[in-house]
């Protein structure tokens, strides 16, 4: 067997963003594509539990943190 | 939506060169921000054959299967990960979409079909690891290498 590992970072593709994200919009308008996310509560004071809850896992999508404010 | 679906998108349709002619692809941490998008396109925008998505837990598994499409969703803490990845892939891996790296990429890279391709977007298990556990064996990195057939067939006595 042969086979091609590479790796990369999204900014690379920094100059192409923009078409990339105009055509992933489309596919969500069409219903292609679904973007999932996950939204955890939290108090400023816990946030550092959300960088613990990231790396654990769990969640489905993108882990988004709503800060509560008194 | 941002970074996270762009390195879907990036990864898959540029870096990992992948076309509907493409049989199986295998996405790690497929309930996750990059791999849910990066299923989502497999299946609904490219087509492919068989893709497989691979979760921490039964939940994520019905979810990549229900909302993103998924074909197979296998459970990585299955005491039979390895088998069941291996009976998921009877044509072995045209595509890997590693978001982990570890034991996932290692029993990947064992799957891998010829001319396939490891997208490697991301390393989690490492990231946790404080940079201690990675490892690939030489097994695996012989099949990214590649023997010629002659030797293969010499090793295995298959004249």
């Amino acid at each position: 067997m042969k086979a091609r590992v590479e790796g990369f970072i999204v900014t690379e593709f920094k100059d192409r963003s923009p078409e990339a994200q105009k055509q992933i919009f489309q596919w969500v308008r069409q219903g292609k594509i679904r973007p999932l996310k996950t939204v955890w509560v939290a108090k400023f004071e816990e946030l550092p539990q959300g960088m613990v809850k990231l790396l654990k896992g769990g969640n489905v999508g993108k882990l988004v943190t709503e800060v509560i404010t008194e | 939506m941002g970074d996270t679906a762009l390195a879907a998108y990036f990864g898959l349709l540029s870096v990992g060169a992948a076309t509907s002619a493409d049989k199986t692809m295998v996405v790690f941490a497929a309930a996750a921000a990059t791999g849910s998008i990066v299923t989502q396109i497999a299946r609904n925008i490219l087509g492919v054959k068989r893709a497989i998505g691979v979760t921490g837990s039964e939940e994520q598994c019905n979810i990549v299967k229900e909302k993103c499409g998924a074909d197979i969703a296998l459970n990585y803490k299955s005491p039979n990960f390895s088998r069941e990845l291996e009976e998921a892939t009877p044509e072995y891996i045209d595509i890997y979409s590693d978001n982990t790296g570890d034991e996932a990429l290692e029993l990947s890279l064992r799957r891998i079909a010829r001319n396939g391709r490891v997208v490697a977007c991301g390393a989690i298990f490492w990231y946790g690891s404080g940079g201690e556990k990675m490892m690939i064996s030489s097994k695996a990195w012989m099949n990214i290498v590649g023997f010629p057939t002659f030797f293969l067939r010499f090793w295995t006595g298959d004249f």
